[in-house]
């Protein structure tokens, strides 16, 4: 893995926010109790299997996968919200595995999370101006209440929530999914943070609705020098957001690149597999050949042996049930874990 | 084979009275897949249910004619009508996956919709069972599973199965792929697509998703606020949209290929169900708004051939 | 951050969701008919000396002992010949007093261990669980009549014992509501804003689980004021105070029941059941409150 730390990303001289290194974050299946006493080794959920990648200043570097694949998982993981099995997370250079309590907190004020339910992640006994103040209160940003009321004002302005007086107030079930989603990311500016990993976002929130939040996502990437990672199932929506793109399936990124060379020339069978069965909303663009894969995701306790995706591989061979496959950057800056490129 | 005139359903609730459908007018040909799209809360999912006359009991039907073949199927009484439930019309639900009773057998519960609609017996209804088992692509050894062992995409399958048990004529699908995975929602379009071509199916599918809509529809009727704005043959709905809530809302979905261009939004938010405006449901966040617009409401016209839109812009 | 601003704009929006409660309670009929049933009762049990017809220090003559209902004594006279009506108007206090601060003392000590096992699980909670356990499997009547029988007979004591007997179903509400939001997404976002497990807990569980409590606090008061009334039937109670249970007490000492003299211990049964039923019909109508934002919720 050394290889992805190591390169650098053509034309961009940015510095390196994340880096995530060998990560695993497995979880044991409780058994039965006879089966526990009998057999020697546990059921394990391996849902982050050795993942490794970075993401840049002012990039948005997206997670995309099926579901099922792990990508949530390591969302909360880079978060701390889920504990590591094994693995490193740098953050601005810093292990953010080994913080002590002072720093743990600094960081949860650099790296904020939006969640993907807009109505179980706010509180629903909280006002929007006690959501906001929140973040407020515990990073101690404000000393006097008009303090407070001037940055939640603000914030409601930067996430154009205006006129802010009519949310200041609202309860959460007061609000639309579109508007309850902008206070999540209200609550999550307002501490100027460094690092936002979206964690779909806007899956749940209606079709037109949507495209205001990806917009006013990049936006305020813009105006607050933002850098996301952002956490789809949906390919359109990580094309139009992403500058690079990482593919995972069953607990491993397959493939990783800038985000037109992904999309336009995928080189792992799976990610292939995917681009080519996105329906497109535009009846007017000639279908590709559909490359419909067979079976099904196989369980995250029973992950095949060698490369995970030789099951369902239209190139599997004899080596892909073997051995397992290295990411190798097949051009630069794009990086593939396949032993048939 | 359907056609639906001046629909109008009210919801009757605590806090007042719910205009779900306002005046919905459509028809369908044998042999059409036609596409109800719209957000939520803009009444598509009632007017299918109005089909099939599986309205909540605070609904009420203030106005209307859903004509099968010419019988109205809402003057019908309910013992007529029973003829026609899924032996005419069936239905796959929203996450209809989980509509299946977790303590009976696939093939037995496909089976007692056989019995109780067709009264076969049971050794009649268990072959037509693996007949209808194969038509979805479902093996054969999966019939004797509970719902619990099968999969979201074989599930849906099941559901698919149990619905066109009785050869209806008419499919109504309340987002058959929404809880679904990519590579499984593509399986369950095929299968759709193939079910179409073999069995002369027609079909009314309700989405939010223009994407799936475009893959698998020959006509579109977009609702908005519990009218259609505009309904027309495929193509057009997405090349040429006239209605402004139309074009903003194909320009709203992003998409993986063709050309990269910055999504369209809506300003403004959905009008309030109980207090809806006078003149058209759009007018507040129209960028073609004109002053008739906010005083009467526009009906549907046919603007070009088979492409009607309600619009004074136009 | 407390200012004088932000207490005004606290209370203002308080005024409005309070506005807002009280014209849902209102739609019940029941709850208002119960409220109205607490109100009469609060009132007897603060100024019982203005409502109360006769002076119950003072003893009646000996004809009038044991006298049944009259005009001049509504419901009769006791053995002493005191004014039957009298002595519940005066009880009213002792009885709610009882049920009130013994509900206090029950929830508080619930919460507390349901919080606490609820929210830390390993040892912290586990050993608070058994404890729970242990608690709960004690029959609470033996145990309240046992302990009551050790200590002095005074109020305070009946007070304490009811109140340390009857906590441990309040402790596996309120845990079993901890556990199932400690789990919710809110949570886990405030967890990721920096959110201490002490800020976490008070904030965004304590408070929101504040309904839940008001409502067990109400069937406690319920349960403080039978197990008042078990207490005093059995002799355990304060003597010298007047209540509803020590009524029923007397009443049984002096062989009213084999006399016969119905008038004697109806009425202090009557005002039990109708307090109960006040707090019931109340409860219910906070229900219809506290519901609707639970589904929200």
């Amino acid at each position: 893995m050394s290889l992805v730390m190591q390169s650098s990303q053509p034309g961009s001289n940015s510095e390196r926010l994340l880096q995530v290194k060998d990560l695993k974050v497995y979880f044991s299946v409780e058994t039965g109790f006879f089966a526990k006493l009998f057999s020697k080794a546990s059921t394990y959920v391996r849902a982050v299997d050795n993942v490794s990648f970075g993401v840049d200043k002012g990039e948005i570097f997206s997670l995309a996968g099926e579901s099922g694949c792990g990508k949530t998982t390591l969302g909360m993981s880079i978060m701390r919200l889920v504990e590591v099995t094994s693995g490193k997370i740098y953050f601005n250079g810093t292990d953010v595995l080994s913080l002590n309590r002072k720093n743990l907190k600094k960081f949860r004020r650099d790296a904020q999370m939006i969640f993907q339910d807009p109505y179980e992640a706010l509180p629903p006994h909280l006002t929007v101006f006690d959501i906001i103040g929140e973040s407020i209160d515990v990073h101690k940003l404000a000393s006097t209440y008009d303090e407070k009321m001037d940055l939640v004002y603000k914030v409601l302005e930067d996430v154009r929530l205006i006129p802010a007086e009519r949310f200041i107030d609202a309860y959460s079930h007061q609000l639309s999914g579109g508007q309850r989603q902008r206070v999540a990311i209200a609550s999550a500016l307002v501490l100027k943070p460094k690092l936002i990993v979206a964690d779909e976002p806007v899956s749940m929130l209606d079709v037109s609705v949507r495209s205001e939040i990806l917009n006013l996502m990049l936006e305020l990437r813009e105006q607050f020098k933002l850098t996301y990672l952002f956490i789809t199932h949906d390919l359109a929506v990580a094309r139009y957001l992403s500058d690079r793109i990482a593919i995972m399936y069953l607990g491993k990124i397959v493939e990783m690149g800038r985000t037109k060379g992904i999309i336009e020339t995928p080189l792992h069978p799976y990610t292939k597999a995917l681009m080519s069965v996105v329906p497109v909303p535009d009846p007017f663009i000639d279908r590709e050949k559909r490359i419909i894969l067979s079976g099904e995701v196989p369980s995250a306790t029973n992950i095949p042996s060698g490369c995970r995706f030789h099951t369902r591989c239209p190139l599997a061979k004899e080596n892909c049930r073997k051995m397992e496959p290295e990411m190798v950057e097949a051009e630069p800056g794009h990086y593939v874990a396949c032993w048939c490129i | 084979m359907l056609r639906i005139e001046d629909l109008r359903i009210n919801y009757k609730t605590k806090l007042g009275m719910v205009r779900a459908v306002d005046g919905v007018d459509l028809y369908l040909d044998r042999g059409e897949f036609l596409g109800l799209a719209g957000e939520s809360g803009c009444g598509k999912s009632t007017v299918a249910m109005s089909i099939l006359r599986i309205l909540p009991d605070n609904a009420e039907i203030a106005n209307g004619k859903i004509l099968l073949n010419g019988n109205d199927l809402l003057k019908m009484s309910e013992k007529e009508f029973r003829n026609i439930r899924w032996n005419k019309v069936s239905m796959i639900f929203q996450s209809s996956m989980n509509a299946l009773n977790p303590v009976m057998r696939i093939n037995d519960q496909i089976a007692e919709a056989l019995i109780i609609h067709k009264g076969l017996t049971k050794s009649d209804a268990s072959k037509k069972v693996t007949e209808l088992l194969s038509m979805v692509n479902v093996e054969p050894s999966k019939a004797v599973a509970y719902p619990h062992e099968l999969s979201g995409g074989m599930k849906q399958r099941v559901v698919i199965a149990m619905a066109l048990s009785c050869n209806p004529d008419l499919l109504l699908a309340d987002e058959p792929t929404t809880a679904l995975d990519t590579m499984t929602q593509i399986q369950i379009l095929e299968l759709l697509k193939n079910l179409k071509r073999e069995l002369n199916l027609t079909m009314i599918i309700i989405s939010h998703d223009l994407a799936i809509m475009a893959e698998l529809c020959t006509k579109i009727a977009i609702m908005y606020a519990g009218k259609i704005v505009e309904i027309s043959d495929l193509k057009p709905i997405y090349g040429s949209p006239l209605h402004p809530y139309t074009r903003k809302l194909i320009n709203s979905v992003p998409s993986l290929r063709g050309e990269k261009k910055k999504l369209e939004s809506i300003p403004g938010s959905l009008p309030d169900p109980m207090n809806l405006p006078k003149g058209c449901r759009f007018y507040p966040r129209c960028d073609l708004a004109m002053d008739i617009c906010q005083n009467e409401e526009p009906n549907l016209c046919e603007v070009r051939k088979d492409h009607y839109v309600a619009c004074y812009a136009i | 951050m407390v200012s004088k601003d932000s207490l005004l704009r606290r209370m203002r929006l308080w005024a409005k969701s309070f506005k807002g409660s009280w014209s849902i309670y209102c739609t019940n009929k029941l709850a208002l008919i119960g409220l109205g049933i607490l109100l009469v009762f609060t009132a007897l049990a603060l100024f019982p000396q203005y409502f109360s017809p006769y002076d119950i220090t003072k003893r009646g003559t000996l004809e009038d002992r044991m006298k049944p209902p009259s005009l001049k004594h509504l419901l009769g006279t006791d053995d002493m010949g005191k004014d039957i009506l009298s002595l519940i108007i005066h009880g009213t206090r002792i009885s709610m007093l009882i049920g009130f601060v013994s509900a206090v003392i029950s929830v508080g000590i619930g919460s507390i261990v349901g919080l606490v096992s609820g929210y830390y699980g390993g040892m912290k909670g586990g050993l608070m669980m058994r404890a729970t356990d242990v608690f709960s499997v004690m029959p609470t009547i033996p145990l309240m009549i046992t302990l009551a029988a050790l200590l002095r007979p005074s109020i305070w004591n009946i007070i304490l014992v009811i109140g340390v007997t009857s906590w441990t179903g309040v402790a596996r509400i309120v845990r079993s509501e901890v556990l199932s939001r400690k789990e919710r997404l809110f949570v886990q976002r405030a967890r990721s804003l920096g959110c201490s497990d002490r800020r976490i807990l008070g904030k965004y569980i304590l408070q929101g689980i504040l309904p839940l409590i008001l409502a067990n606090t109400i069937l406690r008061v319920v349960s403080g004021i039978t197990s008042e009334a078990l207490l005093g039937f059995l002799g355990l109670g304060d003597p010298t105070v007047v209540s509803w249970g020590t009524l029923l007490h007397f009443s049984f000492l002096t062989g009213a029941f084999s006399m016969g003299a119905y008038w004697y211990f109806i009425p202090p049964g009557i005002a039990i059941v109708l307090s109960i039923l006040g707090f019931i019909m109340v409860s219910q109508g906070l229900d219809a409150i506290i519901n609707p934002r639970l589904r929200r919720i």
